[in-house]
């Protein structure tokens, strides 16, 4: 019998391995339901007032090889050179164990948030161990499971002080050897909320002038300093000390807690999560236990089961925003769990004899390379550290730069004469050998002789660790075993379907998943020069001109993390606007009753008053009541959260009215795109009325939950609030420059990055690691030329 | 289902009202959440955006035969409540108040209106390929009374065996 070529095409993924059922189960279903088409369902079910007049078209999709073989092609457009900037991200070795067990697993990367803990006692162990691990090495009561990236991480425990300082200062104190970035988000966190942000000399500090002060250890410039002094001063005047610290470095060096200090935030990165162009990487925070009905984020905590036998859930959940709406502790939802779980297992792997090996280790190598530059007459600061120096070379700076990416190697610009140097686990003899030679130093490194140069008296005293999940026998094959029981106790995607409401559990790939393991896309440090990321870049122009096209708005901010962070960033878009028209006093945002908790707790934060709106009979927004609660406020209309299609799971044909109330009393329209899904392809909440929306790629775009996140919450925006998008260059937060990429980098929710598939409806195509926080996209600059136009919006200092 | 759209329809997810089973047989979302874990599902949302309901989302990537596999566990769900409602089965002595099994279960003395058969392979559970639960129903008020956020020592997991 002949047959066509056509007839059936293994390699079509998108129909094939995307969508689940085949095309006779689809015509049987459609049967059930009594309709002839899926065209047909969707005319019945999609209102024909918002329906897309154009489908989208993306061409002709890739098969799964030629989108690998693409992928192949752009990450080879990324250039991996040795970065040693730090400031809070640093190269480090991934266990192939863990990658392959935990980041490269489905068991692990498909699995949702553990709200229900029955069938998540595997990976609440695996958090309780990463709670355990940074309570033990900041020397604090208590730790949560993850927060999103260092820097929101101190602008929470920043309103976290607020909330339980006794003393009623509005002012937060920010040492000035915190990382740019984290100086940038703190500040930019602030000033809705009425917080001055004094940055300054610890030494300098007036400690009756506010509620609290946070101090980075060791600082982003090199120097490792005692704090006790400054939180005592803190603590008679009923303020709040935070310290944000690397907790490699406190392997080594006197823990917070023994500081005195309340809070305890930082990067968990350098356990063995690749830098991936800056994430996505666990946050952490931890607290004196006086403290923890303030901590914001998710805690996962011991319990027992109806017998009595010892189990493990989420503690202390009243404190969250999905009960608390606009009076919880934060809105922050989405958590870090997958880079958590990474980090924890790290330390399992080496166990604290382990990671205080690599931690001399790195100081070791830091003390050789200081001293070869030191003997050829470079002057090195600080004289004690832990892993980083900084080097005046005066006017040669450019020129070390360059000679050192010559070496292959990159540097950090600190000012205008200074080099910045920060050595990690992965440094190699031949890399600080490459150092010198930027520096026109020759010189082997063959001196291994052991000399400290950390201060007396902020060595550590105390034990860590000591735990026995910290000292299981560390042969790959029990590790393998520990990893495979813990999986084995829950229920992931892998197994069965995980029909969550308004979460979206679709499939993830294993194309999607490869990408991110690949060096070119993993070992890129989130400052390096732009020209060693053209593969991110392409990429991201790529996906942002896609999400232009399926929301119908005209720029894209890669930035926000989350859902949450979309939500707060898009909220800061529209009261910029309204700033910039004259109108900052518009202060009210209607939300229904059905919203997600995030809305009311992200309004919240940008300082509006939520005013909620009934629902009507049928689960729609209420009309009547929604029409007299605009008028009531109408002159100080912010605007509108509303979700669609609706958290009930209905497209709502009033949607569009509403959109018109709302514009009609000056208000602007937020949408959240929780339910995008719905969407894709049929409708464009652009085009429905609205005017900023997140998108969470965790649901809609593939990115895997991966137990309680990474995620990922770009916002879309109409032409007129571009100017306010974070990372624009009339962005006026960006005013303090000099910092360049990095404080333009960190001027929101902080930078980090996700899995991005290229394509919309059909998931495609395999997803990727990173972006570039400070990219943007106009839909006009795409057709005219995306790179030249890009080049000048998004150059660094241009503000 | 509790809501629809002006034809009949719902978008990607539907919301489906299991309040009045609270009613007519004391049956909570709680029970029906951990009963699914017996059939081998990870439960739909619960309590968001209406308290007490269900609300699931079917994605694009699940085929025919695993819907099916949930709507039989929700059909089997139904049935259990049934027994409830019509005092074929005692309200609190009940697989749904007892959900979810776990193996401990099976070899413990047994003692229920219904058989370990019916506990532990109920319509959607997999016969070899069976998801065992590694713990019974999770107590989260204690929890918060007694908060313990680090690894418990072992001494701890040996008290709480005995």
């Amino acid at each position: 019998m002949p047959f066509k070529p056509t007839d059936y095409l293994p390699y079509d993924f998108a129909n094939r391995r995307h969508i689940g059922p085949s095309p006779e189960e689809m015509t049987e279903m459609l049967g059930v339901l009594g309709v002839d088409s899926l065209d047909q369902l969707i005319d019945e079910t999609v209102p024909r007032s918002i329906r897309q007049r154009e489908p989208l078209d993306f061409g002709k999709p890739l098969s799964e090889r030629e989108l690998l073989h693409h992928m192949r092609m752009t990450a080879g457009k990324n250039k991996v050179l040795v970065s040693l900037i730090g400031q809070g991200y640093h190269g480090t070795v991934t266990p192939p164990a863990i990658q392959r067990n935990i980041l490269e697993n489905p068991a692990w990367y498909t699995s949702y948030t553990p709200y229900q803990p029955e069938i998540s006692q595997g990976r609440l162990e695996a958090l309780l161990n990463f709670q355990t691990m940074i309570s033990d090495l900041t020397g604090l009561e208590i730790a949560n499971a993850s927060l999103l990236d260092e820097a929101t991480a101190c602008a929470e425990a920043m309103t976290m002080a607020q909330r339980v300082a006794k003393s009623k200062a509005r002012t937060f104190f920010v040492d000035r050897d915190c990382h740019p970035q984290t100086i940038a988000v703190i500040e930019t966190r602030a000033a809705p909320l009425d917080i001055e942000v004094i940055v300054g000399d610890p030494d300098k500090m007036d400690a009756e002038a506010v509620f609290g002060a946070v101090f980075q250890y060791p600082g982003t410039y090199g120097h490792v300093r005692d704090f006790t002094a400054h939180i005592e001063a803190l603590h008679a005047h009923g303020a709040i000390g935070v310290v944000a610290a690397d907790p490699l470095a406190l392997t080594l060096l006197k823990e917070p807690g023994a500081m005195g200090a309340d809070i305890a935030v930082g990067s968990a990165q350098r356990f063995g999560v690749p830098m991936g162009y800056g994430g996505p990487h666990a946050a952490y925070m931890a607290c004196r236990d006086s403290m923890k009905r303030a901590m914001p984020g998710r805690l996962v905590g011991v319990s027992i089961d109806s017998p009595g036998n010892r189990a493990y859930r989420l503690a202390l959940q009243t404190r969250e925003q999905h009960i608390r709406r606009e009076k919880a502790t934060s809105n922050v939802c989405t958590a870090q769990a997958l880079l958590a779980v990474m980090a924890s297992m790290y330390a399992v792997f080496h166990g604290p004899k382990g990671l205080k090996a690599i931690a001399q280790r790195i100081h070791r190598k830091t003390v050789r390379l200081a001293r070869g530059l030191e003997e050829a007459g470079f002057r090195v600061d600080p004289k004690t550290f832990f892993d980083t120096i900084t080097v005046d070379v005066g006017p040669l700076q450019a020129a070390v730069l360059k000679s050192a990416v010559d070496e292959g190697i990159n540097l950090r610009r600190v000012g205008e004469t200074r080099v910045g140097i920060t050595l990690d686990e992965a440094t190699r003899p031949k890399n600080i050998e490459s150092v010198w030679r930027a520096f026109g130093i020759e010189r082997e490194d063959d001196d291994f002789t052991p000399e400290y140069r950390m201060p007396e008296g902020s060595l550590r005293t105390s034990d860590y660790l000591t735990h026995p999940v910290f000292h299981m026998n560390r042969a790959e094959t029990e590790m393998m075993r520990y990893m495979r029981r813990l999986a084995d106790r829950d229920l992931a995607l892998d197994r069965a379907m995980i029909p969550l409401g308004s979460c979206t559990m679709k499939l993830n790939s294993a194309a999607e998943m490869m990408p991110i393991s690949w060096r070119e896309f993993a070992r890129l440090h989130p400052f390096c020069p732009p020209d060693q990321a053209e593969g991110y870049r392409e990429l991201l122009d790529d996906l942002c001109a896609k999400l232009c096209e399926i929301t119908g708005y005209d720029a894209m901010s890669m930035q926000p993390n989350s859902g949450a962070q979309g939500e707060y960033a898009g909220l800061l878009a529209i009261s910029a606007y309204h700033r910039a028209n004259g109108q900052g006093h518009r202060n009210v945002c209607l939300i229904p009753v059905s919203a997600h908790g995030t809305n009311p707790a992200s309004a919240q934060m940008v300082g509006w008053k939520v005013v909620t709106v009934k629902s009507a009979e049928n689960g729609d927004i209420d009309l009547d009541d929604f029409r007299a609660k605009a008028a009531a406020h109408a002159e100080n209309l912010a605007g509108c959260m509303i979700t669609y299609p609706s958290t009930h799971g209905v497209f709502e044909e009033g949607v569009r009215e509403i959109c018109d109330i709302v514009h009609g009393y000056g208000g602007q329209v937020y949408i959240d795109g929780a339910n995008l899904n719905a969407m894709v392809g049929l409708a464009r909440p652009g085009d429905v009325g609205g005017d900023v929306s997140h998108l969470n790629l965790h649901k809609t775009f593939c990115i895997p939950h991966g137990g309680g996140g990474p995620g990922m919450g770009p916002i879309g925006v109409k032409a007129h609030l571009t100017p306010f998008l974070p990372g624009h260059p009339g962005d006026r937060r960006a005013g303090g420059a000099g910092f360049g990429r990095a404080l333009r980098l960190a001027l929101d929710p902080a930078d980090q990055l996700g899995l991005y598939p290229d394509d919309g409806r059909a998931g495609a195509d395999p997803g990727h690691p990173g972006r570039d926080p400070q990219r943007q996209l106009y839909r006009q600059a795409a057709r005219r030329g995306v790179r030249g136009a890009l080049q000048g919006a998004g150059r660094p200092g241009g503000a | 289902m509790l809501y629809k759209g002006q034809a009949g329809r719902v978008a990607h997810e539907c919301i489906l009202d299991t309040r009045p089973f609270a009613d007519s047989a004391g049956v909570t979302v709680d029970d029906i959440a951990k009963r699914l874990i017996d059939n081998g599902f990870h439960a739909p949302t619960m309590s968001f955006p209406v308290p007490g309901t269900l609300m699931v989302e079917p994605t694009e990537s699940e085929t025919k035969a695993e819907l099916d596999r949930f709507c039989n566990a929700m059909l089997a769900i139904r049935e259990e409540i049934r027994a409830i409602e019509e005092g074929r089965i005692d309200p609190e002595n009940n697989p749904l108040k007892h959900a979810p099994h776990t193996m401990e279960d099976l070899v413990r003395d047994w003692d229920r209106p219904y058989t370990r058969e019916e506990a532990c392979f109920p319509p959607g559970a997999f016969r070899v390929d069976k998801y065992w639960p590694p713990v019974n129903r999770v107590d989260n008020a204690y929890g918060d009374r007694h908060l313990i956020c680090t690894c418990p020592p072992l001494e701890a997991y040996s008290d709480a065996a005995e």
